[in-house]
């Protein structure tokens, strides 16, 4: 086997992308020549990160693919990258959704199509740098780094509010991560290294492991997001272009996630058990009250939105139940989550391209109008609601028999979610898609073209294939996960 | 003896000073171009002796590397200055070959104030420096602005020389000498400071302050920032604040790095107000000029904060921070300097929008400086904070960084609020388009020096923990 610096190039080859659609010219109709180097550089990342679960040794807990390079000349402080098991799904996640964008981008017109693209792109490079750094101060710089090209995303191609939005997204991103800059920073100095695997080793005082946790908990929360932190989330959704809602709800999100597992479980054990019940609060709150509140929604991308903090409120409350089906759960659950809220995003874009409002009032029979769309469009519906075959299903079903070995109470209660979900997305699908055809509606019948069968389809694939098989991706988590979970006593109430 | 730099920039300022009246046409450009040869000539004796250490003139001024690097420092920020003076146009009144002169005047101040040794030396080349400044501010004679901002800064700046003298009369008073070294070795004999040395300290303190536009002593700043012509502004936000930090380091370390925890708290008082001050002082601007006045008082708080420990590895952290804001500060007022709509600057926020379409790699290069003020990874301004916040949190005080951290998110708002009004607002008039290409050139490596730090910062960590080791070598 021949040994590839994988993630360096997985980092740098949308950098080199990214230069070549800065260069291309810029008076070229419809951008062909941006859009083609987009779809290369997107094309030939997604394949090269494939390599990563194919070379993957699954027995293995610790880092693989460690690159590392001299950064500060000093010996604990490198710029490392690597993977294991619980960063590697993301990986994959992240360079197949950026592809999908790149694909529905292509036959669209914007302003400044390549400044578009060359967001995406950027935004790949650091997407794949958060999820593979394993030294604390390289996590820090991608992880925020991010802000830049979401910004400008939502700024500069969002709708009529979208200058508040993005205002929103980055001061409420921004306040939480730099106290977790704090903490990194009080771990650089109590232990002398910022490397993940090796601050593995220390153990801390819990009264040191609560600030910390706090410290974390402020950015990562808000990133999830969790309920009461998740404001941000529904004006920027609504706000952001089609894209650019796919990306935040099928990656950015996660990261909120990947941080709880990867730094509160991991580092700050005392401290996650300390604050399990507040956690289990939060989340059962943002279940149910999020999920009312998705069902009054008269915007399908709020409804969305907030379904999507329901959704993450199962991510927390598996992540932190700290067991092998919670975090299995929530993995699955976090995924699943990116592949079909990405999913409904696309659908909901194309809806708006072809009728300019994403009004729930204004449509009715849609099925008749766009018939492939309201196959897709149920697939994914079934996902987000849990539907047994689906990739949902899978999450939330995991998350609730690991939380029900913790807590009846709080199983039972967030069990409703299943319901209410489904409440508001079959309400979704009837109003827009069922009934008799809404008089607004012209009576045109339109056609997905074929890069948005593309991508439907290729989300569907996704949605099934780890809703019958979940053990593709568990397979390779277990391992990772079996130290943490060793961690944490067997009852912890 | 070494040949001291100073003497070569002084001789040759006379020598320009005395050939200005002879040259006809364009005489402020001749001028200027020679200012700045003789800028790198005494760069080039700095460089040379750069590792020596002396006592000279008695002990009145001292060589040590510290100082050099910061006389480099200001000389380079300063020569950037003056290129920007030749290469943009502006206001009929500044093309007078006067304005380099002045500015050469005002860097032999700066020069030995970072090298004084002694209070009255240090005293008498503040002096210096801060008449030059207070004559290059009020420069455009028939602006009213310009006239009102120079009174403002020599009232202000009087008051600080008062503030100064009545400080250093107290401490002559108590040791007996003006000395640095022995100021230091009364401090070592003494069993308990005395508290009338301390409040000495404090006046001196006060007044460099009130030099280096640390809040609560920061009122002067947005005014003179405004009402000054921008070249001016761009001159006094750089060089003079590289100066007076140098002062201010050199004092507290060495002479009263016995007495560090009574200064210790009052610095941390000056940092929080500064800090606050800044972030929230500025969200409510809209002339630019006025915008990086407060921007200013936010770093100098961030900067300060590095000096609390007193520790080598903060005063490697401040000289790389210093170097950070630096071109950051020119990047922002080069453009500042370019931004003109029929031939007249305008330098308000609403003249930013729009800019992208007009200007794209102007708005990207400026977006790129505007996010690493804000302090965004992985731009420069973050490796800048990140040292400080580093040293701040290695001498345990939480509370500053939490508060530290938190301003600086109200920072960034102002500094994203640009960057929204470069892209997402529709352009209401366009700008001039730029046809200075020495100006774009320049924003371009201003960008991609900030844009590409994070790759190499051992390079200035390594500069940087030299020259503290040098200061520290004192003690």
């Amino acid at each position: 086997m021949i040994n590839l610096p994988i993630l360096p190039i997985l980092i740098c080859l949308p950098l080199i992308g990214l230069l070549f659609i800065l260069l291309s010219s810029e008076n070229d109709e419809n951008s062909i020549q941006s859009k083609k180097s987009a779809i290369w550089t997107s094309v030939s990342n997604f394949l090269l990160s494939l390599y990563l679960p194919l070379n993957f040794n699954k027995e293995i807990p610790h880092f693989q693919f460690v690159n590392s390079f001299n950064w500060f000349n000093s010996d604990n402080l490198k710029f490392t990258l690597g993977v294991d098991g619980i960063s590697m799904p993301f990986i994959v996640l992240s360079t197949f959704l950026i592809l999908l964008c790149v694909i529905y981008i292509y036959p669209q017109k914007k302003k400044n199509m390549r400044m578009y693209l060359a967001s995406f792109i950027l935004l790949e490079s650091f997407l794949v740098g958060t999820f593979s750094a394993i030294d604390l101060f390289s996590f820090y710089i991608f992880f925020e780094s991010i802000l830049i090209p979401m910004y400008l995303i939502i700024g500069f191609w969002g709708g009529d509010r979208r200058v508040y939005s993005a205002y929103k997204f980055f001061l409420y991103t921004l306040i939480g991560s730099v106290l977790m800059l704090i903490a990194i920073i009080f771990l650089y100095q109590e232990f002398g290294t910022t490397s993940i695997a090796r601050l593995l080793d220390y153990t801390l005082p819990f009264y040191i492991q609560v600030w910390l946790w706090l410290a974390f908990f402020a950015s990562f929360a808000v990133k999830i997001p969790m309920w009461p932190f998740h404001t941000w989330l529904p004006d920027a959704h609504v706000e952001a272009p089609t894209e650019g809602s796919v990306i935040l709800a099928g990656i950015l999100l996660k990261l909120g996630g990947y941080g709880f597992i990867r730094f509160n479980l991991s580092f700050l054990p005392d401290a996650s058990i300390f604050f399990t019940p507040f956690i289990y609060f939060l989340s059962v709150i943002a279940i149910i009250y999020t999920s009312f509140i998705a069902i009054v929604q008269e915007d399908m991308k709020k409804l969305i939105a907030y379904s999507s903090v329901a959704h993450m409120g199962f991510v927390t409350l598996g992540i932190f139940s700290a067991n092998m089906q919670g975090l299995h759960g929530a993995i699955v659950q976090m995924i699943s989550h990116g592949i079909i809220s990405a999913a409904l995003f696309f659908c909901i874009g194309s809806i708006y391209n072809r009728y300019k409002t994403k009004e729930i009032n204004y449509f009715g029979g849609l099925s008749q109008k766009i018939p492939k769309m309201s196959v897709f469009f149920l697939i994914f519906t079934l996902g987000a609601i849990g539907f047994p075959g689906s990739s949902g299903f899978i999450g939330e079903f995991l998350t609730l028999v690991s939380v029900y070995s913790r807590s009846t109470l709080v199983a039972f209660i967030s069990s409703f979610g299943v319901i209410l979900a489904a409440t508001y997305m079959l309400l979704l699908y009837k109003k827009v898609f069922l009934g008799p055809i809404n008089s607004n509606l012209d009576n045109k019948v339109n056609q997905l073209h074929v890069y948005e069968t593309i991508t439907f389809l290729a989300l569907s694939i996704m949605i099934l294939i780890i809703g019958i098989k979940p053990n593709l991706i568990l397979s390779y988590t277990t391992s990772s996960l079996d130290r943490i979970v060793s961690l944490y006593p067997i009852t912890i109430f | 003896m070494i040949i001291l730099p100073e003497i070569i920039l002084s001789l040759g300022f006379l020598f320009l000073l005395c050939i200005s009246p002879f040259i006809k046409a364009d005489s402020h450009k001749y001028i200027g171009y020679l200012s700045l040869l003789l800028i790198f000539l005494t760069q080039f004796s700095i460089v040379k002796d750069i590792f020596i250490f002396e006592e000279v003139f008695e002990g009145f001024f001292i060589i040590d590397s510290f100082g050099s690097f910061l006389k480099l420092i200001i000389l380079i920020s300063a020569g950037l200055v003056l290129f920007f003076y030749l290469i943009v146009k502006h206001d009929k009144s500044l093309n007078r070959p006067e304005f380099s002169l002045v500015v050469l005047v005002s860097l032999i101040g700066m020069m030995f104030m970072v090298s004084a040794n002694n209070l009255l030396s240090l005293f008498v080349s503040i002096e210096l420096q801060s008449l030059a400044l207070y004559i290059l501010v009020s420069f455009s004679k028939e602006d009213l602005n310009s006239s009102e901002a120079g009174v403002k800064y020599f009232v202000v700046g009087s008051l600080s020389t008062c503030i100064f003298l009545f400080g250093s009369s107290l401490i002559y008073g108590l040791v007996g000498s003006t000395d640095f070294s022995s100021i230091s070795n009364y401090m070592t004999d003494q069993p308990d400071i005395p508290m009338i040395l301390i409040i000495g300290l404090i006046f001196i303190l006060v007044s460099i302050s009130l030099k280096i536009s640390a809040a609560p002593f920061h009122m002067w700043t947005p005014d003179v920032y405004q009402g000054a012509p921008t070249i001016v502004t761009a001159f006094i936000s750089t060089a003079p604040k590289v100066a007076v930090f140098g002062v201010l380091i050199r004092l507290l370390v060495f002479p009263f790095g016995e007495i560090i925890v009574d200064w210790g708290k009052l610095v941390i008082i000056l940092s929080i107000t500064s800090m606050i001050i800044g972030s929230l002082g500025a969200i409510m601007q809209s002339d630019i000029k006025r915008l990086m006045a407060y921007s200013t008082i936010n770093h100098i708080g961030f900067m300060l904060m590095g000096l609390v420990p007193g520790t080598e590895e903060g005063i490697t952290a401040i000289s790389i921070y210093l170097i950070f804001y630096l071109t950051m500060n020119l990047g922002v007022f080069l453009f500042i300097l370019n931004m003109q709509r029929d031939q007249i600057n305008v330098t308000t926020i609403k003249d930013l929008s729009g800019l992208y379409k007009t200007e794209p790699v102007m708005a990207g290069c400026l977006a790129i400086i505007l996010f690493s003020m804000a302090g965004i990874p992985p731009l420069a301004g973050f490796v800048g904070k990140l040292l400080i916040l580093n040293v701040v949190v290695d001498g345990n005080l939480f509370f500053l960084a939490i508060i530290a951290v938190l301003t600086s998110v109200i920072a960034a708002f102002y500094y994203i609020r640009m960057v929204k009004s470069i892209f997402f607002d529709d352009p209401t008039e366009e700008l001039d388009i730029l046809t200075n290409n020495q100006s774009k050139l320049l924003m371009i490596l201003f960008s991609f020096f900030n844009l590409t730090v994070i790759l190499y910062p051992q390079f200035f960590l390594n500069l940087s923990a030299s020259i503290a080791l040098s200061l520290f070598a004192l003690k």
